[in-house]
């Protein structure tokens, strides 16, 4: 108990550092891919020396991000006065707490060894004395046996900043947009529950979130048998946390800045930061049940060793989650935003419909996998078969009233008054 | 109880991030307010109203199917974990279960309430604003009758 | 599973558990205090979250983890969402105050009264459990949602089922609901 406990604190502390002090940083990779993205060449000329320093060197305009932060806590913080106020000031709390709180379970670097016995010192308070011996402890800062259960309960209440936020700003721009969230977060959360309801199933009834890759790391990635649940999967955790294209909580073409239309200073920026957290959050969970965690492709890695493998781990967890978010960045500056009926039908009459389908028939090969014919790939053909199946038969299903007719209005010069 | 304190670390990492953030900057930063400052932001437009209007009946539901959706979920968590133990009862006794919910989904998705757009007699031509029925009755007749059918099947 | 650690160290957090059981306590009866006294509807549904959470912090000491995270998905995340849309969706103004009158203050005391009255009796008069049992630290987590399965699967088989079938009239009726704001044309 004691080996983990050490373990834990020292994650805590190397995640969340190494974690917030990276968030300004994706913004700045945000801003650059989005300059890729429409070709142009993005901040590349702040340096380091804010005018005060001596600084000589190639920067690339890395400064900009340290200067983003430096503004934000020089920035004058007003709260308007028709607000709630002790909401006001809860909401950009409630976001970031949930958002952080989900990193407890993720598997940042698989197993340690503690390979020697050894005695914390005595001058120690509550530990002191205490003997541990040899033992085998999972890099994680909480190893809850029920981790991606956890991971969709801690998920579940990050609803709360959003809304809270829109009704605490007493503006109807922020009030629409958290309830635009509300119901977007909701309709999300079931189909992301019943892709993580299949990858339970298919992984013999794991819950734990080291299982998950303990198991892949010993087999084929989940992606490889689960291709369209995967993509379900992702859609999800883009609308769960507000990204383009599900970004209409904060549409600012139509809604200015939606719930965050009042904060500003560096209350705006933790409602940023929570959005940041999110990703990666999410991002991680996607690595965890898909794409094999901490597990190098191809190489064999050892499933238990010391620092070095540790580290090894930690960093080929972190890339994954890097590419997940490049390649959330680059679907942001690529795809243009929903409209919210059609976020709504998307959810409730494509993902939802798909990923039932998906679970019945995936418990029905689980229910079959001592038989002959069985081999895991047929989840595949499942998952392949449900877009054919969906391609077929979803024309022929009862469809909604048309909703792109176009109505002319009374009056305008395509339909005048007689 | 080694996880709920480190939980609890996590929560008090977070605290004091945000409050550091939060304070710190209380020092430094100016504060000059004004009444255009404090005004609320409607690009420019003097407020009309309270912004606490009633929303619509459709969040609610949303809500509700949510919520259903919830806890059913969390109800075949444990059937999930157990399935491989016991392949045949899970399957027997699970399946009612989970047909009687996919039995209500094919109802909803029957009925229309999954849709957003209910029909477009009620959202985009009826009475509201600038559209005149009279108007596009007379220049379409056609359209108020494949309105009138899709509200009979529909609904 | 390989894993997880020596079970012979004694609690090294003997002195710890006290203190994050009070912190807890506090955040709970504060924030249901903050409930009662609060007139703000929305004030009302953020402390009826904290309080929420936690008591799903105390399943979690009580190695209750599945119980923790389905109180935060089940309550937190959908009743509380439902019942704050209840309350924007009856009354105009999510901000209006919520005033008492003398009498619903008494008749809310007396209830009160009784059901702390229940709980006390219920409290006195069940054994606890004491020693390694009280402290749960075997087995807990995937051991017990397991358990929860097998329990659903046998003894309490024709509970599960009924659920589906009250969850199936919920949504029924949510159905009937949609239909009737679509005819009214609101919807």
């Amino acid at each position: 108990m004691l080996p983990q406990f050490i373990v834990s604190v020292i994650t805590i502390l190397v995640v969340i550092h190494v974690i917030l002090l990276s968030c300004s940083y994706l913004i700045f990779l945000e801003r650059k891919v989005a300059a890729w993205t429409q070709d142009r060449i993005g901040p590349n000329r702040t340096n380091f020396s804010f005018g005060l320093l001596p600084f000589k060197g190639k920067h690339f305009g890395l400064g900009q991000a340290l200067a983003d932060g430096i503004k934000l806590f020089f920035k004058e913080d007003y709260t308007p006065p028709q607000v709630d106020r002790v909401l006001f000031i809860l909401a950009p709390i409630i976001v970031v707490i949930p958002a952080l709180l989900s990193w407890a379970v993720i598997p940042w670097g698989g197993y340690y060894l503690f390979d020697q016995a050894f005695t914390v010192p005595a001058w120690l308070p509550l530990l002191g004395g205490v003997v541990v011996s040899p033992t085998i402890v999972n890099v994680t800062a909480a190893p809850i046996n029920i981790g991606v259960v956890y991971i969709l309960a801690i998920g579940s209440t990050a609803v709360y900043g959003v809304v809270v936020g829109g009704y605490a700003s007493n503006n109807k721009y922020s009030f629409l947009g958290g309830l635009r969230a509300t119901a977007q977060m909701l309709s999300y959360e079931i189909p992301m529950a019943l892709c993580v309801l299949v990858v339970i199933l298919t992984s013999h009834g794991a819950l734990g979130a080291d299982q998950f890759v303990h198991q892949q790391a010993n087999g084929v990635w989940n992606i490889f048998y689960q291709p369209l649940l995967a993509i379900i999967f992702f859609a999800c955790v883009l609308a769960e946390c507000n990204r383009a294209p599900f970004d209409l909580a904060e549409a600012e073409q139509e809604l200015v800045g939606g719930y965050h239309t009042e904060y500003s200073s560096m209350k705006w920026a933790l409602f940023f930061l929570g959005e940041y957290i999110h990703m990666i959050t999410g991002a991680g969970f996607f690595t965890l049940l898909f794409l094999g965690g901490w597990d190098l492709p191809i190489i064999q890695e050892p499933l238990i060793g010391g620092l070095g493998l540790v580290l090894l781990k930690f960093i080929v967890f972190a890339s994954k989650i890097l590419v997940l978010l490049f390649v959330m960045m680059w679907i942001r500056w690529t795809l243009p935003r929903f409209r919210f009926d059609q976020l709504m039908r998307l959810a409730w009459r494509a993902l939802i419909p798909l990923a039932l389908l998906i679970l019945l028939a995936s418990g029905f090969l689980v229910f079959k996998q001592h038989a002959k014919w069985f081999s895991p790939w047929l989840y595949t053909a499942v998952n392949i078969g449900a877009i054919v199946l969906a391609a077929v038969i979803g024309p022929f299903l009862p469809q909604g009233p048309p909703m792109n007719r176009k109505v002319g209005l009374a009056g305008s010069r395509f339909s005048p008054v007689v | 109880m080694d996880s709920l304190v480190s939980i609890a670390i996590f929560v008090g990492f977070g605290m004091g991030f945000v409050l550091l953030n939060l304070l710190v900057g209380k020092l430094v930063r100016p504060s000059i307010p004004n009444s255009e400052k404090s005004a609320i932001y409607e690009c420019g437009e003097p407020t009309i109203g309270s912004s606490w209007v009633q929303f619509d009946l459709r969040f609610y539901i949303v809500a509700l199917f949510y919520l259903v959706f919830d806890v059913e979920v969390a109800l075949i968590y444990p059937w999930a974990v157990v399935f491989r133990d016991f392949p045949l009862p899970a399957v027997v006794l699970g399946a009612p279960f989970i047909g009687i919910l996919v039995i209500g989904y094919a109802y909803e998705w029957y009925t229309g309430s999954l849709d957003w757009v209910r029909s477009s007699i009620n959202t985009s031509v009826k009475g509201t604003a600038g559209i005149d029925m009279a108007s596009l009755a007379r220049r379409d007749p056609g359209a108020l009758e494949e309105e009138a059918s899709i509200v009979r099947a529909g609904h | 599973m390989l894993l997880l650690a020596d079970q012979t160290v004694v609690e090294p957090f003997g002195a710890v558990k006290p203190l994050l059981f009070y912190a807890l306590a506090a955040v709970i009866v504060l924030s249901a205090w903050g409930i009662v006294l609060s007139q703000n509807i929305v004030r009302m549904a953020v402390y009826l979250l904290l309080t929420l959470a936690g008591v799903a912090g105390f399943y979690f000491m009580l190695h209750a983890e599945f119980l923790a995270a389905v109180q935060l998905i089940v309550y937190a995340g959908g009743t509380l969402i439902l019942i704050v849309f209840g309350v924007m969706l009856t009354s105009k103004n999510p901000f209006m105050q919520l005033k008492t009158a003398l009498w619903e203050r008494f008749v809310g005391v007396l209830i009160g009264l009784v059901i702390f009255g229940l709980l006390l009796f219920g409290l006195v008069h069940t054994a606890l459990p004491t020693g390694a049992a009280a402290t749960g630290e075997s087995g807990g987590g995937h051991y017990q949602v397991a358990a929860i399965g097998r329990a659903l699967l046998s003894d309490y088989l024709v509970p599960f089922e009924v659920a589906a079938v009250l969850l199936l009239v919920v949504m029924i009726g949510a159905a009937f609901m949609a239909r009737r704001s679509a005819k009214q044309g609101n919807g």
